[in-house]
């Protein structure tokens, strides 16, 4: 849930921002935005069970897997709520807005 | 913290603390009055700042007050944002200072502090500009009363040393009908504040006297209500869309445009917030 959480922000939200100088102009939490705790959907979460055969007892360490499918799901389910094709990230609502608008003009 | 040493005076009259100001001013000691303390901090922190002396103002009955007087709501510098939504005297009051940092800041930061403050978004501000409110400021020759639209322009103008002590609103202006929103680069925001984060805008709309009372931030880089703005705002003779266009025209300084959102995204939104208070406070309906 973590992981999808972190998913979330990333697909949302986070980027490293600089300047024309490559100065990193978003160096902190002020302007570096993390998901806050409320802002979440409900996560549903469920488990595929597929042991890893060369570890002990098949196990497999399943920390951050929840990460990587959340960026492509939020896009795929923005692109389809908004009509245009959103294929980066982070995609903020003036990010969408822009890609709508320049999909009119 | 605070990478560097400081005074602490904590004195407990107005008068003793403009005196204390003017003394260590003239020591070069670079004395702040201080209330929240919320940007004294981070600012230190950052070394964007370097009092080498703070006058806390938290010990000045004055500054502690929070109450109705016959028919006046008195709130003292002193007084938490918290605690203005808590008391809820004045509800506008209560949702644009609860639109302000987080509820853990808020419980710092000072109605003073958020009047005086440097950021730019300064939201307690905007109830205050809606309302005909009056200030109470300790100087050097004394206390003066002075009404907040003659003094605040983008910021509170104060001579060197001069503290506000309280903000007084007539009890009337303190019940009518509002609108007010904020909206961030991640998305709108409800009330009680339930997403944090710079306002790309935040607006408190007030109807009285038949007509809207608008007061903006996040905007422009500093809270502002505008007269020539409203006129037009209220002008129903006027088709909306030329309305907007209109008061996009009359900004008293140009839309700002940084990480968080877009100069021409901004614009939009604003447009939008106006559409929803006409919405919400004239039923014009079906706007959007």
């Amino acid at each position: 849930m973590g992981g999808m959480c972190m998913g979330l922000g990333y697909g949302c939200r986070e980027a490293s921002l600089y300047d024309s100088g490559a100065v990193r102009i978003n160096p902190q939490f002020r302007t570096y935005h993390l998901m806050r705790f409320g802002e979440n959907p409900e996560y549903l979460v469920d488990f595929v069970e597929n042991p890893q055969i060369d570890a002990p007892y098949g196990m497999r360490g399943i920390g951050e897997h929840g990460i990587i499918g959340m960026p492509a799901a939020l896009a795929n389910a923005l692109s389809a709520a908004a009509g245009v094709d959103l294929d980066f990230t982070p995609l903020t609502p003036e990010a969408v807005w822009q890609a709508k608008r320049g999909k009119q003009q | 913290m605070i990478p560097f040493d400081f005074e602490y005076y904590k004195p407990s009259s107005a008068k003793e603390a403009v005196g204390l100001f003017h003394t260590l001013d003239s020591q070069d000691k670079s004395p702040m009055y201080y209330g929240g303390g919320t940007e004294i901090i981070s600012f230190s922190r950052l070394y964007q700042l370097y009092p080498k002396t703070v006058i806390d103002i938290k010990g000045i009955p004055e500054c502690n007050v929070l109450e109705f007087q016959e028919d006046r709501l008195i709130i003292g510098a002193a007084i938490t944002l918290t605690q203005i939504q808590e008391s809820n005297y004045y509800p506008l009051l209560s949702w644009c200072g609860g639109m302000v940092a987080d509820h853990t800041i808020r419980n710092k930061i000072t109605l003073g502090g958020n009047i005086c403050a440097r950021i730019p978004y300064r939201e307690a501000v905007l109830a205050l500009l809606v309302s005909s409110c009056e200030v109470v400021i300790e100087g050097k020759d004394g206390t003066r009363r002075e009404l907040l639209e003659k003094v605040f322009n983008q910021s509170l103008r104060l001579e060197s040393g001069d503290l506000l002590l309280q903000v007084i609103l007539n009890k009337s202006c303190t019940g009518l009908p509002f609108f007010s929103i904020k909206r961030t680069a991640n998305g709108k925001v409800k009330y009680p504040q339930d997403r944090i984060g710079y306002p790309l805008i935040s607006a408190a709309f007030v109807k009285r006297d038949g007509g809207i009372r608008a007061a903006f931030s996040g905007l422009c880089s500093f809270p502002f209500r505008s007269l020539d703005l409203e006129n037009v705002l209220n002008n129903q003779s006027i088709p909306i869309g030329d309305r907007l266009d209109r008061i996009i025209k009359l900004l008293p300084a140009q839309i700002m445009n940084d990480i968080d959102g877009s100069r021409e995204y901004r614009e939009f939104i604003f447009r939008n917030t106006i559409l929803e208070a006409l919405e919400k406070l004239e039923g014009v309906g079906n706007v959007c």
